[in-house]
C-alpha cells in the first residue's frame, strides 16, 4: 500500500517536472509597440509579452525614463494545441512622450527562475504636437490632418494622415475623403486607435493613414476631410425616470483644414539611362550558386532587388546574351509591404545557367537606377562581378532509343500538293439514270401525297366519333330503365310529382335516344307507335304524363302519388321492353 | 369506310405507276459514255442531251454534260451545267470537285456572299431528300393527332410536340428549296467574254467586260439583250447568247 502511494507522488512530481521543462523549454520575452511614429500629443500602447510563465514578474523596460508611464492591466494566455503547451503574461504599457525625438525603448529584462531574460528592441519617433490639434483643443470634437511630406517629387508615396480626436460618447462615425482630379487617396492597413493627451485633456483617437498619388507637378491642394457622426447626449426631460439609462443622439460634422503639397518634376538633367521611373531607396543584390560547374550543368544566378519608394515599379533586369551559355529565366517574384514609412517591397529574379563550353565567365554586374528623394539626385546601385567556371563534364552517351510509338509517325507532316490539276471523270455507273423520286412524281401526284394524312385524319374524326356517339347512345337507351329505377328510389318521401315527371321524360329520352328536350304526350304516343310499341301502351303513356303534369302544374291530382310512382314504374318497364333497339 | 381504303389503295398504285410507261434510254447512254471515253466530246454531249430530253434528267447527266464541256475548253458552258446538276446531287463529291476547280479557272472574282448556317445545310440537300424529309413529318404530325384522338397521354402530347417543331422545320425547308429552284435567276456567261453595256444596243456605252464561267443575275429581256447584275452595282445590258440561265423550262 506505501509503495503504491510513492508510486502516485513520484509519478505526479514527473508530470510536474515535465510540465515546467515544457513551459521553461519557451521562455522568452518580447516587447511591441502599437506605433512607432507619433506625435507629443499621442500615447502609445506598449506591451511586454513574457512567455513561459504564470507568475507575475515586473519587467525593467530601458530608456522608458522620456515617457509618462501609466499601467494597462496584465492579461495571462494559457493554451495546448496539438500537445504543446504554452503559456504567457502580456503587461500592458501607455506611453506618454515627454519631449520630442527619436528615443529607444528596450531591452525589457525580466528575471525568471534566478534567470535574466532580454527583449528586443524598438525605436520611438516622437513628432512635435500638432498646432493643428493644439488649437482645437477646446473643442469636444475634432479632425486634424497632416502629410509625411508638403514638398515632394513626381512618384515618391506621400502619407495623407487623418486623426479624429473626440472626448465625448460618439458613435456611427463616418469619414468624407477628399476627392480631386490631381490627386488618388488609397487607405494604408486599418484604421488605428488610441488615446492622446492635448494640453491636459485627455482624447480618444482614430487614425487613418492614407497613400498619396499623383502625376501632377506643382502645387496641389487636398480638400478638408469630414468626419460624421452622432453625438450621445442626455435627455433634457428631468422628471423622465430613465435619466440614468437613456440618452439621445443628434447628428453633427467637423472638417479638417485644406492642405497644400508642392510636388516637382524629376530632374532631367544626369538621368541614366536605365532610368525606369523608380523613386525612393533601393538597394541590388546578386549572387551565383555554384560558382563552379561542369559542362552542361547548370547554376543559379538570383538578383534581388529590395527598397522603399514605388516599389510597383521595380524593373525587370535582362540577362544580358553570354556566348556558350544557354540562360533558361524564371517567373520573377514580387512581394510588397505597407509599413509606416511607406511602401516597401522585393523583387526577386531568376535564371538557370547552363555552360555549354568549359572555361571562366563573368557575369554583371548588373545596374539599377532611381530618384533617391532623400539626396533628391539619381543614384545607381549595382552589383559585383561574378566569375563563373566551368570545367570540362563528363560526355554522356546520346538517347537514340525510340519509343514504340514514335517509330509510326512521320518525322515531319508534308503539305499534299498537286502535281498539276484535272477534273474528275463522268459517272459512268447505272444509277446516273435514276431519277430522284420527287422528279418521278407529278405535281397532282404531290399535291394527293401531301393532303392524303390530313385527309386521314378528317376521316377519322368524321367516321368514328359518329360511330362512337352512335353506341353510346345505345349503351344510354339499354341501360335508360335501370338508370330510371335507381333515381325514383332515390327521391326522398314524400316524393316531388315534378321529379318525378323530369324523370319520366329523362327515361323516355334516353330510351328513344333523342337529344334531351320535352316531348308532349301526344308526340310521345306517335313517337311509341312509330318504334313499335302498342298503341294500348302508347296511349296509357300519354294518359300518365296527362295525369303527372295535371298534379304538377295544377297541384291536383286523382290518384296518391304513391299509386301514381307504382304505375308509372310498371309503365316504364312495359316500354322498356316494348321499345325495339 | 371499305370504299375509302379502297379509293386510297388505287391512288397510291396509280402514284407509283405513273412513270412505268418511260422508254428506256440506257443505250443512248452507253454509247455517249464511249464517246466520251474515245474523246468525241460533242457527240457525247449530244447523247447525253437526248437522254434528258427523253425525260431523264439526273444530276450525273449535267455532270457528264458539264465534264464534256470543259474537255472542249468551254468553261462557261461547263460551269453552267455543273450548276444545273447541283439541282439533283449537291453533295456529290465529284461535283463539287469539278465545280470549283472550273470554278477557279474563271478569270473574273466573283463577290464573297455571306452565308445563312441554314442556308449551308439546305444547300447540300436536294429537292427530293427534302420532300420526303417533309413527307416523313407531315404523316407523323397527322398520325400523331390521330392518336391524341383517341389516346391522350404525357408520351402522345410530347410526340405531338416534337412533330409539331419538326413538321413546321420541313415544311419551311421544303418551300425555301423550292423556292430557290424555281426562282433561280442566276445565269452563267458561257461566251468567252461579253461586253456589259449601258442599254440594250451596241452604240450604248460599254460598261466593262465579263469573262465565260462567271455567275450573274439575270432580269429582264428586251429583244436580244438581257439585263444582268454581276455584284453590287455593276449592272448592264449584255447579248442575251452570251449568258445562259441557269434554271432550264425544260430540263435542258
Amino acid at each position: 500500500m506505501r509503495i503504491n502511494r510513492h508510486k502516485t507522488y513520484i509519478t505526479c512530481i514527473m508530470i510536474i517536472l515535465a510540465w515546467t521543462s515544457v513551459l521553461n523549454a519557451s521562455t522568452g520575452v518580447s516587447l511591441d509597440l502599437d506605433r512607432t511614429s507619433v506625435t507629443q500629443t499621442d500615447a502609445i500602447k506598449m506591451t511586454v509579452k513574457i512567455s513561459g510563465t504564470q507568475s507575475a514578474v515586473t519587467p525593467q523596460v530601458a530608456g522608458i525614463q522620456n515617457f509618462r508611464v501609466e499601467s494597462g492591466g496584465t492579461s495571462s494566455n494559457f493554451s495546448m494545441v496539438n500537445g504543446q503547451v504554452s503559456s504567457s503574461i502580456n503587461q500592458t504599457y501607455y506611453l506618454y512622450p515627454k519631449r520630442a525625438g527619436k528615443f529607444t525603448l528596450g531591452p525589457a529584462i525580466v528575471q525568471i527562475n534566478g534567470k535574466n531574460y532580454r527583449s528586443n528592441v524598438v525605436t520611438v519617433t516622437v513628432s512635435k504636437q500638432s498646432q493643428d490639434a493644439a488649437q482645437q483643443s477646446h473643442q469636444p470634437v475634432f479632425v486634424t490632418v497632416s502629410l509625411s511630406d508638403t514638398r515632394a517629387y513626381v512618384g515618391q508615396t506621400i502619407f495623407y494622415t487623418v486623426k479624429f480626436y473626440y472626448s465625448i460618447a460618439v458613435r456611427n462615425i463616418g469619414i468624407v475623403q477628399p476627392e480631386g482630379h490631381d490627386f488618388e487617396l488609397k487607405q494604408v492597413g486599418k484604421h488605428s486607435e488610441y488615446n492622446a493627451n492635448v494640453k491636459g485633456k485627455k482624447y480618444n483617437v482614430i487614425e487613418i493613414r492614407y497613400s498619396l498619388t499623383t502625376d501632377k507637378t506643382g502645387i496641389v491642394t487636398i480638400p478638408p476631410t469630414i468626419m460624421k457622426m452622432n453625438v450621445l447626449q442626455r435627455s433634457n426631460s428631468r422628471h423622465n425616470i430613465f435619466d440614468n439609462f437613456f440618452t439621445s443622439s443628434r447628428p453633427h460634422s467637423v472638417q479638417s483644414k485644406p492642405l497644400k503639397l508642392n510636388i516637382s518634376p524629376l530632374p532631367q538633367a544626369n538621368q541614366p539611362s536605365n532610368f525606369t521611373g523608380l523613386v525612393g531607396a533601393f538597394t541590388i543584390q546578386a549572387s551565383l550558386n555554384p560558382r563552379k560547374i561542369e559542362t552542361n550543368e547548370s547554376t543559379t544566378l538570383s538578383l534581388i532587388i529590395k527598397g522603399t519608394g514605388n516599389v510597383q515599379l521595380m524593373p525587370d533586369i535582362s540577362m544580358p546574351e553570354i556566348k556558350h551559355i544557354k540562360v533558361y529565366s524564371d517567373k520573377p517574384e514580387i512581394s510588397i509591404n505597407e509599413t509606416a514609412s511607406g511602401y516597401t517591397g522585393q523583387k526577386i529574379m531568376k535564371w538557370a545557367l547552363v555552360p555549354q563550353k568549359e572555361g571562366n565567365y563573368s557575369l554583371g554586374p548588373f545596374a539599377l537606377s532611381f530618384f533617391s528623394t532623400k539626396e533628391g539626385q539619381y543614384k545607381t546601385v549595382s552589383t559585383e562581378k561574378m566569375n563563373l567556371t566551368v570545367t570540362p563534364g563528363k560526355k554522356r552517351p546520346m538517347q537514340t532509343q525510340i519509343t514504340p510509338s514514335d517509330q509510326n509517325l512521320p518525322a515531319v507532316k508534308k503539305e499534299v500538293k498537286f502535281f498539276q490539276r484535272d477534273i474528275l471523270p463522268v459517272h459512268d455507273h447505272s444509277a446516273a439514270l435514276q431519277i430522284n423520286t420527287y422528279d418521278q412524281l407529278s405535281l397532282w401526284q404531290r399535291w394527293i401525297m401531301f393532303s392524303f394524312p390530313p385527309f386521314v385524319y378528317l376521316l377519322v374524326v368524321v367516321f368514328f366519333f359518329r360511330k362512337t356517339r352512335l353506341k353510346i347512345e345505345k349503351l344510354t337507351a339499354k341501360k335508360a330503365f335501370v338508370h330510371f329505377n335507381k333515381n325514383i328510389s332515390k327521391l326522398q318521401s314524400p316524393k316531388n310529382v315534378a321529379e318525378m315527371l323530369k324523370l319520366f321524360h329523362q327515361f323516355l329520352n334516353q330510351r328513344l335516344q333523342r337529344n334531351g328536350g320535352t316531348m308532349t304526350p301526344d308526340e310521345v304516343e306517335k313517337i311509341l307507335i312509330h318504334t313499335g310499341i302498342t298503341s294500348d301502351i302508347a296511349n296509357e303513356t300519354r294518359t300518365m304524363l296527362h295525369k303527372l303534369e295535371a298534379a304538377v302544374y295544377t297541384g291536383q291530382s286523382d290518384q296518391d302519388i304513391e299509386v301514381l310512382e307504382t304505375s308509372m314504374c310498371e309503365l316504364a318497364k312495359k316500354l322498356d321492353k316494348g321499345i325495339k333497339s | 369506310m371499305k370504299k375509302v381504303c379502297i379509293f386510297t389503295y388505287i391512288l397510291l398504285i396509280g402514284v407509283f405507276n405513273a412513270r412505268a410507261e418511260n422508254a428506256h434510254p440506257l443505250n443512248d447512254f452507253v454509247q455517249a459514255n464511249e464517246a466520251y471515253a474515245n474523246g468525241d466530246y460533242q457527240k457525247a454531249i449530244d447523247l447525253y442531251l437526248a437522254v434528258i430530253q427523253n425525260g431523264h434528267p439526273t444530276g450525273s447527266l449535267y455532270f457528264n454534260i458539264g465534264n464534256c464541256h470543259y474537255r472542249l475548253d468551254q468553261i462557261g458552258w461547263a460551269i453552267l451545267f455543273y450548276e444545273r446538276a447541283m439541282r439533283y446531287i449537291p453533295d456529290d463529291p465529284d461535283l463539287l470537285f469539278n465545280l470549283q476547280h472550273a470554278r477557279n479557272q474563271v478569270e473574273d472574282a466573283d463577290e464573297k456572299k455571306t452565308m445563312v448556317p441554314l442556308k449551308s445545310t439546305l444547300n447540300r440537300l436536294n429537292l427530293s431528300e427534302l420532300f420526303w424529309f417533309m413527307m416523313i413529318c407531315h404523316i407523323g404530325f397527322w398520325g400523331i393527332l390521330i392518336v391524341r384522338r383517341f389516346h391522350r397521354s404525357e408520351w402522345s402530347y410530347y410526340t405531338f410536340v416534337v412533330m409539331s417543331i419538326l413538321w413546321s422545320i420541313s415544311l419551311v425547308s421544303f418551300s425555301i428549296k423550292w423556292y430557290d429552284l424555281n426562282y433561280d435567276n442566276r445565269g452563267i456567261v458561257v461566251a468567252s467574254t461579253t461586253v456589259v453595256r449601258a442599254g440594250p444596243d451596241e452604240r450604248e456605252t460599254a460598261l466593262f467586260e465579263l469573262h465565260a464561267g462567271s455567275i450573274v443575275g439575270c432580269e429582264r429581256l428586251e429583244d436580244d439583250w438581257r439585263l444582268i447584275q454581276f455584284a453590287s452595282g455593276k449592272r448592264g445590258w449584255a447579248k442575251i447568247d452570251t449568258i445562259e440561265p441557269v434554271r432550264t423550262e425544260n430540263n435542258i
